[in-house]
């Protein structure tokens, strides 16, 4: 008998906003500010939004018994998932790639890149071949950890706020933050990782309001984090800045003792972007496992893995990396992360139209 | 686990928390169930109380025992008893056994003779109830029924408060070398063991690695009867079970199981009965052994269990719903399983006031970061963050450091290993030339080096408080393998600064969140949340802990009333208050 681990409602809850959260510490905020001008704070409140839209119609399917293995059920399964599949590759590679370039830039200019990169590779096969139970766990460990960090990040520039940065309100008009709020829609990748991970749940039913819980704080961050940001860099700043949150931590000033602590929140986000990547590689490795007919993942991770490794090191510069994330990532992970699995749901759903109504006795 | 068994595991579990098969869950046939019959000692134990009858001399007199010297079973002639006796304990050879021949004077008279090991015995024991009442005995009646003579030695002539008899050899020895004294009567086939252990002991006295201020002083001494006394006479209920079994093949030592049946989980008990029948050694010296026998996995550098030398956190553990062990002539105690956040409580962290205790122990956990992380955050930011430092302070590191020719990492790592060194010959030390040590660790490692420039002065004062904080930590195992991590971090912040510090953070959490201590993850009740959490990082009131652990699925999960404070103004107008008083009004009337 094949054993696979469990996840409690709490650790998954943590494990998806974390993972959600992750990209707040990459160039997010500055393409949100690129494109909607001094209104890119409202983008992700709406995307927020229109996810929980969005969820409140797929929940009812993961929470149904009898449609609760959506990722096994029908022909279509099979191109939906191996596009998820092929997304999360380049999703874990380019961010790695990102995260130690802003590492290199931010923390250890000295050191090549492979110097930096080689450990956060090793690390992340350590936790994503312990398990998605372990990942889940230390996901609840920090997770209190990372959310008073980015507030107190966020805090500490208090005295750097300027409302007026905000004006014009609507920034470059309602039509362009209406438009732009639905890319933004791909930041919320719990949906994705709900979608795959409810089963292992103790209890699937609680998948739905993790779901809302973990949009909530997601758009809540990536909302208060670019407002934040836009008070205290101008517009005009705000666009030459890649690393918006680390800016904010080196202006943090309060006194003679708290300044220049950027290096101090090197631990939240290199945690947070270990633990994205990590998810990222072990929901690969199941998700091909599941293709495969396959009745483990854990062999096929370090294969991913060194893909994934490999990928880094594709682009041959930081701008060059900078663009394969735009184009890939921000612009076009709401198809990965919402509307594929949205459509692998309601599939599933049609293929099992006489539990149609039903839910799971209680 | 062999390589190819790791192979297998890998094709047939998918994750590394399930590597460790055990778990404490119950099934659902097993839930809310404890009966009789799932507990209790096997039949292959229950060696006492065997019914056959005892062949009587009337019975032996007419057939001569022919059986060889080899035979497993007690000769009912004596003198082939005394033969085999030598020839076992290789006498008159081996001094530390006794053979004592006597008359019981009878008509006509019966010899007889007692076996003990000198040195484990109390002699006034053997003297006054084994002795004394056999040799003066007045005249028997004669034998009216077949089986008299075995039953009134035993009934009436042998008054010690432990009688057995045995009938095999191998029962025999074993209790002559545990301290019992073994009685042969010609012409009956079994032998008396007498309870007579008593060999020197040190008293009950202060903790030596626990000390309290507030809360009980005596510790567990090298008695095993002794130390399971101590509990006992804490934990007093019937339902305190202590199972006694042996390990050893070569010498057995005694080790004492002790639960409270009906709250410790049965799967716990069995399995930590499993694990220790499993031992096939010659001999097991202490519980620190025993320990590394039965634990989970020896990869993590903290232990997987709490081992105590104080009687009464091993009873609060007991009541709580932990399995006790106890090995021989051990002065600690193993209690299991076990967490982490147990490995930084102390037994006085219940004694005082719950905010005081809180923030004792959030100073410990504090401690326990400054212990684990204090070098490396200093050579990670006195080498590639000293942006962080104020200036002021920054020059001064720098002007300290200027005339140091070595690198940061090596200096660190100099003062670290001599503080180890000053520590391990600390222990090991003679009591007369001990204040030496003192003086030279202060002197040399304080101001010579910082005088010769060897060392920096801001890193005399990070090691003397990172080593400080190492001894916050109540237990000795874990302070142990914190002070061994200390340096894998010290050389991850030489290359990496924060981002490596951070690296082997979440790879040492990872590890521990993945590590199980006889089936509960030794992270929880935080990773996996399992409620309630207020016995963890902080200590809520006792009357509010109403609950077990919930991790260990006890039998009886509530511990105490929900409302145990009906007289506190604060509670005594609530709803629940009103009905437990009148339940209790009902219970009086």
């Amino acid at each position: 008998m094949i054993k696979t681990g469990h996840l409690g409602k709490v650790e998954l809850f943590a494990l998806v906003t974390i993972s959600g959260i992750a990209d707040i510490f990459l160039s997010d905020p500055q393409q949100f500010a690129e494109n909607t001008g001094t209104a890119a704070w409202m983008p992700p409140i709406i995307a927020m939004l229109i996810c929980m839209v969005i969820w409140a119609v797929i929940a009812p399917v993961l929470t149904d018994s009898h449609t609760n293995q959506p990722l096994k059920t029908g022909w279509l399964r099979v191109p939906i998932l191996l596009l998820i599949i092929i997304y999360l590759v380049i999703d874990a590679g380019i961010e790695t790639r990102l995260f130690t370039e802003t590492v290199v830039t931010t923390v250890l200019p000295q050191s090549p890149l492979s110097f930096v990169l080689i450990p956060f590779v090793l690390v992340t096969f350590y936790c994503t071949y312990k398990g998605v139970e372990g990942l889940s766990r230390i996901s609840w460990i920090f997770f209190p950890i990372a959310i008073g960090g980015v507030i107190s990040l966020l805090l500490l520039n208090w005295n750097w706020y300027r409302p007026y940065y905000l004006l014009p309100l609507w920034g470059d008009g309602i039509p362009s933050v209406l438009s732009y709020s639905l890319v933004v829609t791909g930041q919320f990748n719990n949906i994705l990782l709900l979608v795959i991970l409810s089963p292992l749940l103790h209890d699937s039913r609680d998948s739905k309001a993790i779901g809302y819980w973990s949009l909530i704080i997601i758009g809540f961050f990536y909302a208060v984090v670019t407002l934040v940001f836009l008070m205290v860099f101008p517009y005009e700043a705000a666009l030459e800045s890649p690393y918006p949150m680390y800016q904010l931590g080196r202006l943090a000033r309060i006194g003679r003792f708290i300044q220049r602590l950027e290096s101090g929140y090197v631990f939240i986000w290199i945690s947070m972007a270990l633990i994205k990547t990590a998810i990222d590689i072990w929901i690969t490795s199941y998700l091909v496992a599941i293709l495969c007919k396959m009745p483990v993942n854990r062999p096929l991770i370090p294969a991913i893995m060194l893909m994934v490794y490999v990928l880094a090191f594709y682009p041959k510069n930081f701008p060059e990396t900078l663009s394969w994330y735009i184009i890939v990532v921000i612009n076009w992970s709401w198809l990965a992360v919402i509307t594929l699995p949205a459509a692998l749901l309601l599939w599933a759903r049609l293929c099992n139209p006489f539990t149609r109504g039903r839910s799971a006795p209680r | 686990m062999s390589f190819w068994s790791k192979i297998g595991r890998l094709f047939t579990v998918d994750d590394t928390i399930l590597d460790e098969d055990f778990y404490l869950t119950p099934t659902n046939e097993e839930a809310q169930k404890y009966s009789n019959e799932e507990l209790g000692v096997p039949p292959e134990e229950k060696k006492q109380g065997n019914k056959k009858r005892i062949k009587t001399i009337r019975e032996l007199q007419k057939k001569p025992d022919t059986r060889s010297l080899d035979s497993p079973q007690v000769f009912s002639d004596i003198s082939l008893n005394k033969k085999r006796i030598e020839r076992d304990f290789y006498l008159p050879k081996n001094s530390d056994i006794v053979v004592r021949e006597f008359w019981i004077p009878l008509h006509p008279p019966i010899e007889a003779m007692i076996v003990f090991t000198e040195g484990l015995v109390d002699s006034k024991v053997i003297n006054n109830n084994i002795l004394e009442p056999l040799m003066m005995l007045a005249a028997l009646p004669e034998e009216k029924r077949d089986n008299s003579r075995f039953q009134m030695i035993k009934n009436t002539l042998l008054p010690g408060n432990q009688v057995m008899q045995y009938e095999r050899w191998e029962d025999v020895k074993k209790n002559i070398l545990a301290g019992s004294t073994a009685v042969f009567v010609d012409g009956v086939d079994v032998a008396f063991l007498v309870e007579t252990k008593g060999w020197e002991h040190r008293n009950v006295s202060d903790s030596k690695a626990e000390a309290a201020i507030r809360g009980p002083h005596d510790a567990f001494t090298e008695n095993l009867r002794t130390n399971t006394g101590l509990v006992r006479s804490r934990l007093r209920t019937e339902h305190l079970i202590t199972e006694m079994t042996q390990v050893g093949k070569l010498a057995p030592t005694d080790v004492a199981i002790m639960y409270v049946k009906g709250i410790a989980n049965p799967k716990l008990v069995s399995e930590v009965k499993r694990r220790i029948n499993a031992i096939k050694a010659d001999f097991l010296q202490d519980s620190g052994v025993l320990e590394q026998y039965i634990e989970d996995r020896t990869a993590l550098l903290i232990p997987k269990m709490t081992s105590t030398e104080r009687p009464d956190r091993v009873a609060a553990s007991l009541a709580e719903g932990f399995v006790a062990v106890f090995v021989g002539q051990s002065s600690f105690a193993l209690i299991m399983p076990t967490m982490i956040w147990s490995m930084m409580q102390t037994s006085e962290d219940y004694y005082m006031r719950s905010p005081i205790a809180s923030v004792i122990r959030v100073g410990r956990i504090l401690s326990l970061i400054i212990a684990l992380l204090l070098p490396a955050q200093y050579i990670a930011i006195a080498n590639y963050h000293p942006e962080m430092i104020p200036t002021d302070l920054m020059l001064a590191i720098a002007a300290a450091r200027e005339k140091v020719p070595f690198p940061l990492i090596f200096e660190v790592i100099m003062m670290e290993f001599g503080i180890e060194l000053i520590l391990e010959a600390g222990i090991r030390i003679p009591n007369v030339i001990g204040p030496t040590i003192g003086i030279v660790g202060a002197l040399i490692l304080g101001e010579a080096a910082v005088q010769a420039r060897v060392v920096s002065p801001l890193l005399v004062i990070v090691v003397a408080i990172t080593t400080l904080a190492t001894f916050t930590m109540p237990n000795t195992g874990f302070a142990l393998g914190i002070r061994v991590l200390r340096f894998g971090y010290v050389l991850l912040a030489s290359f990496w600064g924060f981002y490596g510090i951070t690296l082997g953070v979440i790879a040492l959490l990872m590890q521990w969140a993945c590590s199980k201590s006889f089936g509960v993850p030794i992270l929880s009740p935080m990773a996996p949340f399992q409620p309630p959490v207020g016995d963890t990082m902080v200590r809520v009131e006792p009357y509010k802990e109403t609950h077990r652990p919930s991790p260990l699925f006890t039998g009886r999960e509530h511990r105490e009333n929900t409302i145990t404070r009906t007289w506190d103004p604060t509670v005594h107008d609530s709803r629940e208050a009103r009905s437990g008083m009148k339940e209790e009004r009902d219970q009086d009337d």
